[in-house]
């Protein structure tokens, strides 16, 4: 018996339409590369309290071994004659001059976001030098610290104002074209009105009313402060989104699949989440850049109007304020319009590269 | 009560520098360059009545005030010096901007006023009496002459029967009784007007020319508050025959951005408002006070024009371009480090900070003394010693200001033994142990019975924020918590009515007569809707401002001022900032001007009437612009004429103006 002339192709599974996106996305250098930009910065801007700030990591005592990047230390404890809080910078230089063997290990960049250093010669705001390579704000405090700490806040910030508005607003549509007739009708108008209101005055009035009350010394994400204003743009951002997945599953639920679905007795919520919602994601993936990107700009034009994050939070929009009130001065000018725009200008990029990558049309039958 | 606005600090915010020259009293004046200086600087050569009763109703006799009136009996005041130079010559047009969005309506009575409307009202409306700037002494305006009873609560005006409304008709007794009446309308919906002059019975109309009235009780504002206008905000005299019918209500609605005629040096035609954009205030020719000794000098732009420019920015880069006049510097940054441009050094612009006796009012934070823990003076006076003023002070305002240590910082009323709070850490934690802040949780915070010491400052002005991130790190070092709020101002105003805050950053203008009763009284203090709003109440305190209110002696009021700065500074309920006893412009070198440039008590809204165009500094200033190489001199910063007035003064010699 002769072989067969025709030769099979080995069996393989076949690629999901995700994966195929993803692959494309990974293709896309310019939006691919900026992705992994934003991801590490992001990633090591958590890291930035043990890289940049003013409070030792470890200190060699006497002897004895202190972490007070973890607990808080008395100044006596180590000989300062100051009250509270040491001054971890001098115990430093102290330590090195004894030369008792006693140390200190300081941070990379061993100044904090809020620290005012008023006893550097000159007047704030200092221009940039070796020690500040960015400068230092109208009140001593380093522009490149509090725009490291301002990345983290700003990405943080809009991620979870996307991810909540997003969630609302998914949940919103999904049920308005779900369910539709009146629902969808009275759902409609609601949105409507609510989507009229002028979203920067309302949160002016919102935070002139609920005190914003910020905690020196805790982290970001367990300032209530942060999470008011968190759930203040939410409220006013989720609307946008529920058009589209509104339009999506009025589209999906007139499918074979959902009727299949429903003919076997799979229940409502159970079609919407499993079955429909998969289907329906592709306008958030390809929203999600640019929601950041407006998330980002919210923030940053309620903290220069003052209505943001209370003070002392870093903030770009309350550094570019400074920049406005200090138009000769460059460095607070440059470098936090340069942070805002060098990270917006990533994020569209990566915006643009979803867009295609998610781009329906690629894969449409007709083609 | 009369109530005086809390406005904030935008005192503090000024600072300048540039050293202050010893011998720059002199070199400060200057004198105009043009052809008028040959004008006599003897106060005689100008007249306080000049055309005596010449236009004067021939049908009312001179005992009621018409022609050949004698005085007899009746105060006056003929001696005094002049208020502006007399080489100022007529003429030109003073740009400047508004520093607010276009204001809410021309009127000073009523709603939505601000200090621009009291300024403006001056310019087209007179008083009664005026107070000589330099003496504050009462000086003639509407009214010729006056009488005050034995029993100090009648006063009695005769009008000068020249006064002219700006429509030619003649200003008589009705016109005051028609202002008052104005005043006291209850749907002109300015209740601290209606309050000031409800303490008179209605003004009565004895003749043409002679008005009388009668306060309610035996104070020594009452003839101040009914008799003056300017500085003060007070009476402004109004045309009864345009008023006629006109309710307080009307007036608001029908008299924002149209005024009725005045008799001032100035008008504003309803074509001259360019809502949103421009005002233009127009000199009148046919002011009937305009050769008074009184006027001499002054009023002399024919044209002010007040643009909107909504950014301080662009204010000044306007400024820089030429297209204002001149720009008032609010930053002691901006004068010191960016005020030496090409033009700054070759003169065509010059830069001047000018001393005088502006009362400066108080800048600070407030504290609400019904609260825990401000409600123990203790805390309140460990929190004093833990704001580094200083070092602020010295090195984000170049050094240039002066620590308040007073309620009435920088005036005659101002007590030296006060105590001056400065940083002390030590001494604020030796005073938070005595009241019960001693302990320390696991973050280093201060705590009593388990809860940490945690303060609020409520702000609205964001510039005001720089040192507050400063006062929280140094707090938070020795382990007390600050939160900061910042809010709008309604807000704030709201908190600060409804005594809903902790501790509020705000300020309290200065008055040329301090109003302690107005703010300080301990009746006020558990009431709400009130200025006493950090809860002060002290016996004696209250005591001292009964007495205040009826000691007529000015010598007098200035020692029971003084020990009430003392208990009140003494209580802590304040914390106090920084001032700056002077006002700083720079200007473009075309004007002339009186010596000291502005007058003893003023603040630079006084170069609108003050200020002449010099016609030979203008073409100088033109060909100077023109040509690079050219300079008109920088001249000296610091003008310090009045200081030196002052010193003169205290010697017995002080001088003319």
């Amino acid at each position: 018996m002769s072989e067969p002339l025709v030769e099979t192709a080995p069996a393989r599974a076949p690629e999901s339409i995700f994966r195929r996106r993803l692959r494309k996305f990974q293709r896309i250098r310019r939006g691919y590369y900026s992705f992994l930009i934003i991801v590490v910065a992001y990633a090591f801007s958590f890291t930035l309290p043990v890289v940049f700030n003013n409070v030792a990591l470890v200190v060699k005592y006497q002897g004895s071994y202190y972490f007070p990047i973890w607990r808080y230390y008395p100044a006596a404890t180590f000989g300062q004659a100051a009250f509270g809080e040491p001054d971890y910078r001098a115990l430093d230089a102290q330590l090195e001059a004894a030369g008792a063997g006693d140390w200190a290990i300081m941070p990379l960049v061993p100044y904090s976001a809020n620290e005012s250093l008023l006893d550097q010669p000159g007047y704030p705001p200092h221009p940039p030098s070796g020690d500040h390579i960015f400068g230092t704000d109208d009140r001593g405090r380093d522009v490149f610290v509090r725009l490291a700490y301002g990345f983290n806040v700003s990405l943080t910030f809009a991620l979870l104002v996307m991810l909540i508005a997003d969630g609302l607003g998914i949940m919103i549509g999904g049920l308005l074209g779900y369910v539709s007739g009146k629902l969808d009708m009275f759902g409609q108008r609601f949105i409507e009105i609510w989507s009229s209101l002028p979203f920067l005055y309302t949160i002016i009035i919102v935070s002139s009313i609920i005190i914003p009350v910020y905690i020196p010394g805790r982290m970001l994400v367990l300032q209530p402060s942060f999470w008011l204003l968190v759930i203040i743009l939410s409220a006013f951002e989720w609307m946008g989104i529920t058009y589209y997945i509104r339009g999506e599953f009025y589209r999906e639920k007139a499918r074979d699949y959902v009727a299949a679905a429903i003919v076997t007795g799979v229940t409502a919520p159970n079609i919407m989440l499993r079955h429909i919602l998969p289907n329906a994601l592709t306008p958030v993936v390809s929203f999600a850049p640019f929601t950041i990107v407006a998330n980002i700009g919210a923030l940053v034009a309620l903290d220069f109007l003052g209505f943001g994050l209370p003070a002392p939070t870093p903030s770009w929009g309350e550094l570019i304020g400074q920049g406005m009130e200090n138009l000769t001065k460059w460095w607070l000018v440059f470098f936090p319009l340069g942070a805002l725009f060098s990270t917006l200008l990533l994020v569209v990029f990566i915006g643009e590269a979803v867009r295609e990558a998610f781009d329906p049309k690629e894969y449409s039958r007709l083609r | 009560m009369r109530r005086v606005l809390p406005v904030f600090i935008l005192l503090a915010i000024s600072a300048c520098g540039g050293g202050g020259n010893a011998d720059s009293a002199d070199r400060g004046a200057t004198p105009s360059t043009n052809g008028s200086s040959a004008a006599s600087a003897d106060k005689a050569a100008y007249a306080v009545f000049p055309e005596a009763d010449s236009g004067a109703d021939p049908s009312v006799p001179a005992a009621q005030g018409g022609r050949g009136f004698t005085g007899e009996g009746w105060e006056t005041n003929t001696d005094y010096d002049l208020i502006g130079d007399p080489r100022a010559v007529k003429g030109g047009v003073l740009r400047q901007a508004m520093m607010t969005d276009f204001p809410a309506t021309l009127r000073y009575y009523g709603p939505n006023i601000s200090a621009w409307n009291l300024h403006l009202n001056e310019l087209v409306y007179e008083g009664l009496v005026y107070l000589h700037p330099t003496t504050l002494e009462y000086i003639p305006g509407l009214a010729t002459h006056w009488q005050v009873s034995e029993d100090r609560r009648t006063f009695r005006f005769r009008l000068n029967p020249n006064a002219r409304w700006a429509d030619g008709m003649p200003v008589i007794a009705d016109d005051v009784v028609a202002s008052w009446r104005l005043s006291v309308d209850k749907s002109l919906q300015d209740p601290a007007r209606n309050l000031t002059y409800e303490k008179f019975e209605s003004p009565v109309a004895e003749s043409k020319y002679i008005v009388s009235v009668r306060a309610k009780s035996d104070n020594w504002q009452n003839f101040l508050y009914f008799s003056t206008a300017a500085n003060i905000g007070g009476l402004f005299i109004m045309p009864a025959h345009a008023l006629k019918g006109i309710t307080g209500d009307a007036y608001i609605k029908q008299y924002n951005y149209r005024m009725l005629p005045g008799s001032g040096p100035y008008a504003v035609a309803e074509q001259d408002v360019d809502k949103g954009r421009q005002l233009r205030i127009r000199r009148r020719n046919d002011y009937w006070a305009a050769n008074h000794r009184r006027n001499t000098g002054l009023h002399n732009f024919d044209e002010i024009q007040q643009q909107v420019v909504r950014d301080r920015n662009l204010e000044f880069e306007m400024f820089k371009r030429g297209d204002i006049d001149w720009y008032f510097v609010q930053r002691a940054q901006m004068w010191v480090q960016e005020l030496n441009f090409t033009n700054i050094q070759r003169g065509l612009n010059q830069k001047r900070k000018i001393w005088n006796h502006n009362p400066v009012g108080i800048a600070g934070t407030a504290f609400n003394t019904r609260q825990a823990p401000y409600n123990d003076v203790r805390v309140r006076r460990a929190l004093r010693h833990l704001y580094n003023r200083e070092s602020m002070v010295e090195k984000m305002m170049f050094n240039e200001y002066t620590l308040i240590d007073s309620f009435f910082p920088a005036s005659p009323y101002e007590n030296p033994a006060n105590e001056k709070i400065r940083y002390s850490p030590d001494r604020a934690l030796q005073l938070l142990a005595e009241a019960g802040w001693k302990e320390r949780d696991a973050n280093g915070r201060l705590v009593k019975g388990g809860v940490p010491l945690t303060i609020e400052i409520v702000y609205a002005q964001q510039a005001s924020e720089r040192y507050f991130t400063i006062f929280q790190e140094d707090l938070r070092r020795v382990g007390i918590t600050l939160n900061l709020r910042f809010t709008t101002w309604e807000t704030l105003i709201k908190l600060l009515d409804d005594r809903a805050f902790g501790m509020a950053s705000i300020a309290y203008t200065g008055e040329l007569f301090p109003t302690p009763d107005v703010n300080w009284l301990g009746s006020l203090a558990d009431q709400k809707n009130n200025n006493n709003i950090t809860g002060f109440r002290n016996a004696r305190a209250d005591q001292i401002m009964q007495q205040y209110q009826t000691t007529f002696d000015i010598a007098a009021r200035t020692a029971l001022l003084r020990e009430l700065d003392r208990i009140m500074t003494a209580d802590h309920h304040w914390l106090f900032e920084w001032t700056a006893p002077y006002e700083r412009i720079v200007y473009w070198q075309k004007f002339g001007q009186p010596q000291g440039l502005l007058t003893r008590v003023g603040d630079t809204r006084d170069l609108m009437r003050l200020w002449w165009s010099d016609a030979e500094r203008g073409r100088k200033l033109d060909a100077a612009r023109k040509d690079q190489t050219l300079t008109l001199g920088e001249g000296p910063s610091d003008d310090r004429h009045w200081l030196e007035f002052a010193r003169r003064e205290s010697e017995g010699t002080p001088g003319a103006r």
